[in-house]
């Protein structure tokens, strides 16, 4: 039986599961028995100092790292095992921190390439360029170009990625990842490298995806950046979850204060 | 110079590029995926000629003798990444080459086995006659070398410039995280780009084995002129590997013509090696970029 949900309460429903989840590297305890959910079309924030275990959580959601201990599932489907293209193609895309795009093509075909797997036409019409495989692949550019469109880059679909701005191939990553079909978004330190503007651009971006219903996770350790568009955060420090809440009851949170907000300083350094 | 003497070192040149440029496309397939320099290509030449022969001297026709060679050689392309190259893809990629030279010995230790040292060979395809033109001899082979090169060129050119798997492909060699975090599979990849690769060198076995004859022993030296032609071109790029092949094939041929005493493959081989010093990223500047 279908049940229909209001968006209230379909915020509520968690679109990924985190649970019991350990990792070692060797005799090194990266993470202990992590549990936490992320309601679908929410922002949630990972943050902690550097070697909290952040960015290897990111991997083992998205297979890149497998996992250990305990069960990640996503949409009631456990990922445990799974390999990481496959984990794509169910909907979850991670960015990565130096974004990895593709250098050796367009901006457009990069953002082409993320959508490869809903080609119709098969590999002998499409080298022989016949009428079906045009009209695929005229789909598929047109998709590719709203979702330049939805990042702003539009104009620069033509130009070779590497010779945009950092901030600007951090989007094209982004749509690349959209054109994927993605339906959540692990964004290792987005944030990096970015100039004020930038940082402003790509909050607004997030935000105009969550009004798409797309759920974001996002690991970075400048706080102060994140409290505004953040639903969750999530707290972690050597490996486990410390504190989880709303920004603010995280920000009053004593032993968050102690591990890393209360110095106050390295986020706004960082960010300088 | 003599004019038809000229005219023949263009066309012997031509004949000759194209074939080391066909031979060029294999690396550059498996390259373009994988980065991995496929030791094991000239092997696929070898093999596809070999069983060319066999099934065409039992009676088979031609062209389901080329297409049977073709099916089987990109079966052990697939079954060498599968079973050599797979286990070892997390192993550094100087491994995976040497895992290929060794994958090229026992297929060359298979062959001997199978065919003894004995060099085979075939007529001109459907026996086209040779032809004249100002007093140069075109070999009747030499048309169906060209042709089927430009077929399999244009076919590559376009299927990884111009095709949305194509680009994927060559995403996977690009930037490997990248590709498998849009759900591309990249052993999926390799594996069809092995296959693909041996399929090109067994349809180049069939080329030339009216040229030049096959046996067990001919695929290590195709692997090292390919191999180098297509580095001289450029292997990232299909223009690399005709430019390259072409290149060589014209140095080889006019060195050929007009030295006398047989020293022509060292000293065209000498040339390349110069060449590829001075610009050590090929004609095209494209090595080391996707």
């Amino acid at each position: 039986m279908k049940v229909n949900l209001s968006f209230a309460e379909h915020s509520k429903v968690p679109i990924l599961e985190v649970k019991n989840v350990s990792m070692t590297f060797g005799i090194l305890n990266v993470l202990n028995n992590v549990n936490f959910s992320v309601p679908e079309g929410n922002i949630l924030v990972m943050i902690g100092p550097n070697g909290a275990g952040k960015s290897t959580m990111l991997k083992l959601i998205s297979g890149l790292i497998p996992l250990q201990k305990g069960n990640i599932i996503f949409r009631r489907k456990r990922l445990n095992g799974m390999a990481p293209n496959r984990i794509a193609l169910l909907g979850i895309t991670q960015l990565f921190q130096d974004i990895r795009i593709f250098s050796n093509m367009s901006v457009i075909e990069n953002v082409m390439v993320g959508s490869h797997f809903n080609a119709e036409a098969n590999l002998l019409s499409s080298g022989l360029r016949l009428p079906r495989a045009r009209i695929d692949e005229h789909r598929l550019f047109e998709t590719a170009r709203r979702h330049l469109s939805l990042v702003g880059l539009e104009q620069k679909a033509n130009i070779n990625p590497t010779s945009l701005s950092w901030g600007h191939q951090k989007l094209v990553g982004i749509a690349r990842a959209l054109a994927t079909g993605s339906q959540l978004l692990l964004l290792d330190e987005p944030y990096s490298g970015l100039s004020g503007l930038e940082v402003d651009n790509l909050n607004e971006l997030i935000l105009k995806l969550k009004n798409q219903g797309i759920t974001s996770l996002i690991v970075e350790h400048l706080t102060d950046i994140l409290m505004g568009i953040a639903d969750q955060v999530i707290v972690l420090d050597h490996g486990e979850k410390i504190a989880e809440g709303t920004p603010a009851e995280v920000q009053n949170n004593k032993r968050v204060i102690d591990a890393y907000l209360g110095s106050g300083q390295p986020a706004k350094e960082e960010r300088q | 110079m003599d004019y038809s003497i000229a005219l023949q070192l263009f066309f012997s040149g031509l004949n000759l590029g194209s074939i080391y440029t066909a031979l060029g496309l294999g690396f550059f397939v498996v390259y373009s995926v994988t980065r991995v320099l496929n030791l094991a290509q000239g092997e696929f030449v070898m093999l596809g000629g070999m069983l060319v022969v066999t099934f065409y001297t039992k009676g088979i026709p031609l062209v389901p003798s080329i297409l049977l060679a073709v099916v089987i050689t990109s079966l052990a392309g697939a079954g060498i990444y599968r079973f050599i190259i797979f286990p070892a893809r997390k192993f550094p990629g100087m491994t995976k080459v040497f895992l290929t030279l060794g994958c090229a010995f026992i297929i060359q230790g298979i062959a001997l086995h199978f065919w003894g040292w004995e060099f085979r060979s075939l007529a001109a395809f459907f026996d086209t006659p040779s032809i004249q033109i100002c007093g140069a001899t075109i070999f009747g082979q030499t048309p169906w070398v060209i042709g089927a090169t430009l077929i399999m060129v244009a076919g590559l050119f376009v299927f990884f410039g111009h095709t949305i798997q194509g680009k994927a492909l060559r995403a996977c060699a690009n930037e490997p995280l990248g590709a498998r975090t849009v759900g591309i599979s990249i052993e999926r990849m390799a594996l069809f780009s092995f296959a693909l690769a041996a399929g090109i060198g067994a349809v180049v076995g069939a080329l030339i084995t009216p040229l030049t004859m096959t046996s067990y022993s001919m695929g290590l030296p195709l692997t090292a002129k390919g191999l180098l032609a297509a580095f001289v071109g450029g292997i990232t790029r299909v223009e690399g590997v005709i430019l390259g092949g072409l290149v060589y094939g014209m140095i080889e041929s006019i060195t050929a013509g007009l030295i006398p005493w047989g020293n022509h493959n060292v000293i065209a081989l000498a040339i390349l090696v110069g060449g590829l010093l001075i610009r050590r990223r090929g004609i095209l500047l494209t090595a080391g970029k996707g």
